[in-house]
């Protein structure tokens, strides 16, 4: 796990360093601590990373705009900070966790442990996704989006208005800021529940889902059955679509 | 409408009601002035030379009269023709105003400050007083004494006039006068007369009426210099036109004439000072003491200009308005409200003092001049105003002080962050744990005590702003300190100021590589006292910028709370750092 700290206190970032490497252990491939975000942001325009610990006022500075940066970037974010009264805005924003300070090993751990569960949903809380956009951050809310679609290292955001949105995070890291109500329904594809009309099953296992605007988007065959149980808990027939 | 074009319409209001209420109130009464030329006196006592046919050939001739001595006999011959017309060109009488065919001449009017029997042609006509041998045998009369002729008496053909006088009682410090009997026409006089208290009276009003409200303003509102200097000026006026209005409205004893022109020139010079004064408080001017130096010579010299007290007033009013003008031409080109409408209105006193020699209390100039006052009242008023709703949202902003001074003693984010370093310092090195659990401990006992205060010694702000600093020095590893230069722990501050801009400095300026060294200074020049805070670090963003200046905002209102409309605040980069200066003036 690449990890990188943002936090302007020497003290606290040597304390985050030490208890992330007793937590994370052997897994930790780097570790790097930046007291600015222009300089964490430079480390990280150039190696990647999977998780940045960010506090949230950074010489006195209002961390929202940092908060934004951060949450569409392609890693995770986990806020460790004092401003405890931000910690609702950063889950909307979607961070995966808000470790207030002061904290203990044990609090710091539970934050970690949320990264590292697959397809956890952290928080449940994200009413937005950051997209990078034209150089600026803009901010999607999440109840727009009708599916996420993967694109490699990034994913694409579908919006009930037909727009497509780019996200710097992978599908999975999405994934796990979405709401419940989304569902993977194939490698490439999280869709919202509630968009489907009917499933399809095609010939040769060949599965499809159909959305209420009309699209058609294909069904992992592992996914299927548990879609199915999901959508119509006592269905007769695969080959009888759902009511929409 | 402008200020200044509202005030001169007001002022030309004012001039032309003037002008109407001397044509209207204080035109004197048209009379023939006799005797002028051809005054006969003889020191002692004989009734035979109130005679006309007595022979006066040898008594001395001269217009002025001695002071202190009597009996005197006094004898006028004159001529009168039969058209009334030719008198004016006459040598024995001269017309004080245009003269009409109609109505008759048929009254004898003499203002006179000694007792006096008065003979037409040998019959006596009337008198005041009784005419004595010494002051104590001496009787004060009536100073205005208006005697009927009968019309035999008035015939055309030469007249003589004889006076029997005594001038014990003149009081004057002159020691020589002038006899100035005049014919008038009796109801004409009476008329003219009787209306001229009036004017002087709404005057008198007017400046009770303006000193009873600032009386009452000064009591209960606002106790402020200029607002009691406008009510002793509006006091002293109502006085003074009181006196003025006094003469018409009471024909007192003639050795009260003296005392009360006397207490008229003294009330005169008192609005001389008084006036300025007011102006050079109301308009903040700086170096007073200079202006007052340039005013006490023009006040003397008017004092010793002349022995005759309308004189000595003219002058005096001529040097208050020549340094009030002065005074308010400053105050309009610094822009200080109600200063130019001030400037116009003195402006037009002076050109109508300077204009109107004969008699300095015409309507135009008195209207003029009340109206200034009252104008200056209303300026003042305004001030009182605005330091009010300075004083409210002072008030507001006391609470909103208070309550961001607690914010800044319980900031969870400094809080937090300093129980986060303390518990990383705990288990390494535990006597720097305790040294910082002692500074904390020092900034928030520090804080809590200033809070409620509205000021507090620089001793204590320093200390808070050490303790703050040693707190974020053991957490950052970067030291911080704060130097003073001559600047004494016992002058008073508003809490948390310097706390503030401490602050700041961590927030908004990169820390030098040695450590930041903040300096404070401290100087005074007058009474105003500046504190130069000085903060090292480049800029990263001005602390006023679009992403802040809460911390600023605080500095203002706790300055403006303590020091209303007596402070600034300059602030910008300066090479090393950044600088922000404090003015201010404490209240005396």
């Amino acid at each position: 796990m690449r990890i990188v700290i943002i936090e302007d206190e020497p003290l606290i970032a040597q304390r985050l360093e030490r208890f992330t490497r007793e937590i994370v252990g052997e897994r930790l491939e780097s570790i790097r601590i930046a007291s600015t975000f222009e300089e964490a942001s430079a480390w990280l325009a150039e190696r990647p990373a999977d998780l940045v610990l960010l506090d949230l006022n950074l010489n006195g500075r209002d961390g929202l705009k940092l908060l934004e940066t951060a949450v569409a970037g392609s890693f995770h974010t986990l806020i460790v900070s004092a401003n405890t009264d931000r910690a609702l805005q950063a889950f909307e924003l979607g961070v995966l966790d808000f470790v207030p300070k002061p904290f203990t090993r044990e609090r710091l751990a539970l934050a970690f442990q949320r990264v590292t569960t697959r397809d956890a949903h952290a928080s449940c809380a994200a009413r937005f996704l950051a997209v990078r956009k034209h150089g600026r951050i803009e901010l999607v809310p999440i109840d727009q989006v009708l599916y996420v679609e993967g694109a490699g290292a990034y994913a694409e955001l579908v919006l009930a208005d037909g727009r497509r949105e780019l996200h710097e995070k992978t599908l999975e890291r999405v994934h796990a800021l979405l709401p419940p109500v989304f569902v993977r329904t194939h490698k490439s594809y999280v869709v919202r529940m509630s968009a489907v009309k009917a499933l399809h099953a095609g010939e040769g296992s060949h599965y499809e889902l159909e959305l209420k605007n009309g699209v058609r988007l294909p069904i992992g065959r592992s996914r299927y059955k548990e879609l199915l149980a999901t959508l119509v808990p006592q269905a007769p027939s695969p080959e009888r679509p759902t009511p929409g | 409408m402008n200020r200044g074009l509202l005030s001169c319409l007001l002022l030309a209001v004012v001039v032309a009601l003037g002008v109407f209420a001397e044509v209207t109130f204080m035109q004197f009464p048209r009379s023939l002035r006799i005797g002028l030329w051809s005054v006969r006196q003889q020191a002692g006592d004989d009734h035979r030379w109130a005679d006309p046919a007595w022979d006066d050939s040898t008594w001395k001739s001269g217009t002025t009269v001695q002071a202190g001595t009597g009996p005197l006999w006094l004898r006028f011959r004159f001529k009168l023709p039969e058209q009334r017309g030719a008198w004016a060109a006459g040598g024995a009488v001269t017309a004080t105003a245009p003269l009409p065919v109609e109505p008759p001449l048929d009254g004898l009017y003499l203002a006179a400050v000694y007792p006096f029997e008065l003979y037409w042609d040998g019959k006596y006509i009337g008198g005041s007083g009784k005419v004595g041998r010494s002051r104590e045998t001496e009787g004060a009369g009536p100073l205005d004494n208006l005697i009927a002729l009968p019309p035999h008496l008035t015939t055309p053909g030469e007249h003589v006039v004889a006076m029997r006088v005594s001038t014990y009682r003149y009081n004057f410090p002159a020691d020589s006068f002038e006899i100035l009997p005049s014919l008038v026409n009796l109801a004409e006089f009476r008329y003219r007369e009787g209306r001229r208290p009036l004017f002087p009276l709404v005057g008198a009003t007017a400046a009770f009426l303006t000193a009873l409200i600032s009386l009452v303003l000064l009591g209960v509102v606002e106790r402020s210099r200029s607002l009691l200097l406008c009510c002793l000026l509006s006091a002293v006026l109502a006085a003074f036109y009181g006196l003025v209005a006094f003469r018409w409205l009471y024909n007192a004893p003639f050795d009260w004439f003296y005392p009360r022109l006397l207490t008229i020139t003294v009330l005169m010079t008192a609005v001389a000072v008084l006036f300025p004064l007011l102006l050079l408080d109301a308009f903040a001017v700086p170096r007073k003491r200079l202006v007052l130096l340039v005013l006490a010579p023009l006040i003397v010299l008017a004092w010793m200009l002349s022995p005759i007290y309308e004189w000595k007033v003219h002058g005096l009013c001529r040097g208050m308005l020549v340094v009030s003008l002065g005074i308010a031409a400053w105050a309009a080109w610094r822009r200080k409200t109600g200063a130019l409408g001030v400037a116009i209105g003195v402006l037009v006193s002076l050109f109508l003092v300077q204009t109107n020699r004969r008699d300095f209390l015409s309507p135009q100039f008195l209207g003029t001049f009340s109206v200034l006052v009252i104008y200056v009242f209303g300026t003042v008023s305004l001030q009182g105003r605005e330091t009010w709703r300075r004083m409210m949202e002072a008030t507001v902003t006391t609470a909103r002080l208070e309550s961001e001074l607690l914010k800044k003693s319980l900031q969870p984010h400094f809080l937090l962050n300093s129980l986060t370093v303390l518990s990383e310092v705990v288990e390494r090195d535990p006597p720097a744990a305790m040294r910082l659990i002692d500074d904390l401990g020092h900034t928030f006992r520090a804080l809590s005590h200033m809070t409620g205060e509205k000021q507090v010694t620089l001793g204590q702000e320093l200390e808070l702003c050490r303790a703050h600093l040693r707190v974020l020095s053991a957490r950052t590893g970067r030291p911080g300190s704060l130097t003073v230069e001559q600047a004494d722990d016992v002058l008073k501050v508003p809490p948390a100021v310097f706390l503030t801009l401490v602050e700041n400095g961590l927030t908004h300026q990169a820390p030098p590589p040695g450590g930041r060294e903040f300096r404070l200074s401290w100087s005074k020049s007058g009474a105003t006292e500046r504190f130069r805070f000085h903060s090292p670090g480049a800029v990263r963003e001005r602390p006023d910028g679009v992403a802040g200046g809460t911390g600023l905002r605080y500095v203002r209102a706790r300055l403006e709370e303590c020091f209303p409309g007596q402070w600034r605040l300059q602030h910008g980069p300066v090479p090393g750092g950044w600088q922000t200066d404090i003015e201010l003036r404490r209240k005396e």
